[in-house]
Formats: C-alpha cells, sequence, structure tokens
C-alpha cells in the first residue's frame, strides 16, 4: 500500500509530533507514505477571499498526486475538506475544471480527476481495516477513557466526504477501542473546536474551545484524541493558554489517534513525540500494559 | 474585533442577483426562515450577533452595505451544520463564503484572514518553513519540507485573481 502523503502547512510548523507517529504507525503497519515535492497551501485558507483561488491552490497540489501516480493521504482535517471537496467539484464540474485548467495550463499542469483523497484514519478504516490492524496490536490500554473528537471537516459536508455518519460518527471510536481504550460518551461531542476562528476572533474561538474541555472534564476522560492539528491545538497548546488567561484548570493531555495507536502497536514512546504535546502525556501511558 | 449587529438602513433588492451568481449562493431563494441554521450552529449560541438565518434573509432582502462591511459574516467556523440540516438544501455556510467572496472583493477582509492570503500568495503556504523548522524536523528524524516552487504558486494565484483582493504588491 502506497500514498502520496500530504502534510499541509501547519503541522511541519508546529505538530511535528503529528507527523512523527503517523510516519511511525504507517511503517509498523506496512503503509508506505510517500512525501509530495513542493506541496503548496491546500487553499482552504483563500477560499473565504476567492473561490476559484482556493480551487486552483487544491488542484495544484491535487496535479502533484496524479503525476505521482498515487491516491493521496492527509492528516489535518482543514486540508482534508478543502482537497475532497476540490477534487469532487473538478470531477464533477465540467466548467469548473475548464476554467481550473486553463489556469494550470500556465504552469503546465492539468487536473485529469484520476485518484482519491483520504483521510490517514479514512484510510486505515477503508483500506487497511480494522481486523488487519487488530492482528497487529501488541499493546493494550487498561481502564483507558477517551474523549474522541472527530472535528467537522472530517464528517462534513459528508455529501462530498462520504465517510462516516456526520451525526452519529463510529470509525474513530472503532479506532480507538482497537487499543484497549474506552470511547465515552461526553456533551456536545460533534461542537467546533473553535478552530477555524482563531485568525479571526481569538475570545470567540477560546469560548468553543472552553465549552468543549469543561465538557470533557465533566465526562471524566483520561485523554482527548483528535485527528486534527487545528482541534489539537485548541485542546492542547491553547488548554495551557486558557489556564493562564482563564484561571481554568483541566489538566487532560490531548494526543494525536496515530500517538495512541502507536503505542498499542508497540512502537516506544519516544518515537512517537509524546513529549512535544504541550499538556504531560506520562498519565496516558500508565494505562498501558 | 467585536461585532456589532448591521442595523438595516438601505436595501438594494438586486443583491441577491449577486449571490445567486457566486459559486455556492445558488439555492439562497429556498430559504423560508425556519431558523434550523440558527438553531444547530455553535457560533450562535456563544455569539448573539450571529444568526445564519438572518444573514441570509438579510442577502434576499438586500441589505448589501450591511452585511458586506460588517464582521458578522467573518464569524461563521465553517462546522457545514446548517449545510448539513437545511431542509431546503441552502447551504446557509456556503451564502456565507459567496458573501466573503463579494465582500473581499470590495475591499472588505478581516486582518487575520488578510495576513493569511498575502502569505499564500507569498510564500504559497500559511506559514513559512526555513531551515530553523527543517532542523527540528531532523532532529526527530523527519525529512526536511521541500519549498514551494513560488513562481509557479504566484502565476496560478495570480490568474485565479488573487491579487485583485489582497492590497497592491510593493
Amino acid at each position: 500500500m502506497e500514498y502520496a502523503y500530504f502534510l499541509g502547512c501547519t503541522i511541519p510548523f508546529r505538530l511535528n509530533h503529528y507527523d512523527l507517529s503517523t510516519r511511525k504507525v504507517a511503517q509498523a503497519l506496512g503503509i508506505k507514505l510517500v512525501d509530495i515535492p513542493g506541496a503548496s497551501c491546500c487553499g482552504l485558507q483563500i477560499e473565504s477571499v476567492l473561490y476559484n483561488g482556493w480551487l486552483a491552490s487544491s488542484a495544484y497540489n491535487i496535479c502533484k498526486a496524479e503525476e505521482m501516480g498515487l491516491d493521496m493521504v492527509v492528516l489535518c482535517n482543514g486540508c482534508h475538506t478543502s482537497l475532497i471537496k476540490a477534487n469532487k467539484t473538478l470531477k464533477d464540474k465540467k466548467h469548473l475544471r475548464d476554467e481550473i485548467n486553463e489556469i494550470l495550463k500556465t504552469v503546465d499542469l492539468e487536473f485529469k480527476g484520476k485518484i482519491e483523497i483520504k483521510h490517514f484514519v479514512t484510510m486505515l478504516v477503508q483500506d487497511y481495516g480494522i481486523d488487519k490492524i487488530k492482528n497487529k496490536i501488541k499493546k493494550q490500554f487498561d481502564g483507558l477513557n477517551v474523549g474522541a473528537h472527530d472535528g467537522c471537516h472530517f464528517l462534513k459536508p459528508s455529501d462530498y466526504i462520504r465517510f462516516d455518519d456526520p451525526e452519529m460518527p463510529k470509525h474513530l471510536d472503532e479506532l480507538i477501542e482497537l487499543t484497549g481504550a474506552k470511547s465515552v460518551k461526553y456533551k456536545d461531542r460533534l461542537r467546533c473546536c473553535g478552530g477555524p476562528l482563531l485568525s479571526v476572533n481569538e475570545d470567540l474561538a477560546t469560548k468553543l474551545a472552553r465549552e468543549k474541555l469543561a465538557n470533557f472534564k465533566e465526562a471524566g476522560v483520561n485523554c482527548i484524541i483528535t485527528i486534527c492539528p487545528f482541534c489539537n491545538i485548541m485542546y492542547d497548546s491553547q488548554q495551557l493558554k486558557i489556564k493562564e488567561v482563564h484561571g481554568e484548570t483541566y489538566d487532560i493531555p490531548s494526543l494525536l489517534y496515530p500517538q495512541l495507536l502507536g503505542l498499542s502497536l508497540g512502537v516506544d514512546s519516544a518515537e512517537l513525540g509524546l513529549d512535544q504535546n504541550a499538556v504531560p502525556t506520562d498519565s496516558v501511558l500508565e494505562f498501558l500494559k | 474585533m467585536v461585532a456589532e449587529k448591521p442595523s438595516p438602513k438601505r436595501i438594494d433588492p438586486a443583491f441577491k442577483n449577486l449571490v445567486l451568481k457566486e459559486e455556492g449562493g445558488d439555492h439562497l431563494l429556498r430559504c423560508y426562515a425556519c431558523g434550523t441554521c440558527s438553531g444547530g450552529c455553535p457560533v450562535a449560541e456563544l455569539e448573539a450577533t450571529f444568526r445564519p438565518h438572518e444573514i441570509i434573509r438579510m442577502s434576499i432582502f438586500g441589505f448589501k452595505d450591511e452585511l458586506l462591511s460588517s464582521n458578522v459574516i467573518w464569524l461563521c467556523s465553517f462546522c457545514y451544520n446548517c449545510y448539513e440540516r437545511c431542509p431546503r438544501d441552502v447551504k446557509p455556510a456556503m451564502v456565507i463564503r459567496a458573501l466573503r467572496n463579494i465582500a473581499a472583493r470590495q475591499g472588505y477582509v478581516p486582518n487575520g484572514i488578510k495576513m493569511i492570503a498575502e502569505s499564500v500568495y507569498k510564500i504559497g503556504r500559511v506559514t513559512e518553513i526555513t531551515d530553523f523548522e527543517n532542523e527540528a524536523r531532523a532532529d526527530l528524524g523527519l525529512p526536511a519540507v521541500e519549498p514551494v516552487d513560488i513562481e509557479k504558486m504566484k502565476k496560478v494565484l495570480k490568474k485565479a485573481g488573487l491579487e485583485k483582493v489582497l492590497p497592491k504588491e510593493e
């Protein structure tokens, strides 16, 4: 199994542990991830100011994966929704495909519509298979209660993404429970983390994150599991900022899913970047048997 | 930036046609104002000035200036709840995106978003990966991130019209 691996902007800038743990998990499972040379921003961040600019940016990166002849795997929910939406839009709507190809012609690229784009998590469920992962589990968590946060852009818009149920998602829970951890119910699981608002209105973004953190705390989770750099930032590094600014103490570690799975696959904790998370993660390791 | 509730003063009934023409704005007139979008909106719950159904109604009536110059249209987090749940398939989040695109062409873009768009135009990414970041990656055994072919990316974004919604290049 081989995929073109799209990192996006935020992960190599401030969440290398997400990248690192994903590569280690892929290695342990025998999945080959090939970096896309010269990949740019997926375009999501300019979708609000210029629709065509977003579509052309996404297409630019999709073309690179098409040239590699590989389906694309992404780690960031933002890139996920952006690239999948662009890929389907360009496959379905000829007038937009023509318009974007006219733009891409200036750099000798052409969108051909040859590949599929998936989140790493989707790939694990759809292509690799839960049962196959189960066979590779070496260590189980015992008594670890996890608050799973899928993130809006992993699930929606569901007419483009077509993977999990946007109102009652279950795949992330299945993946979490493979490790022996329990994905517990908590209030407003589907609520936005606030991340997309950080650059426009930090106050509002923080309000959303504080509500979520209070809900995690109320449910008594031992750790939060996210699959997106922005959601992770809101619950991890912003958790410390919230403590400083608002005096609210949560002390809930927030892990990226590949960090959790990696531990269960027997990958050494030092190789999963667990020392890079903002909130200390030692308490999670105590549950690993 | 504190959100201010737009106070309707002047209407332009033709404004809806502008929204209808924009990508994602084409279902605008289907709205029968049930309020499902606002009911399920995480931002509306915390921010009294933000009500997607009001934004839709104002677009239909033609409160053009109030909408385009207000920062209310920039408060949507694009969680897509309204998009999933709207019984009339209005796709309120996409109407808001359409309004933002129109606003951007008229020079109304919040600073945070303008700065990000400028970075994408100048370096092809939101955040620049310098030697410093790549050294940190090397310490973890991660491969260096290759730079974006900025000349190519700029050509693409220029042809798409990004310069027109950004302040003039120096």
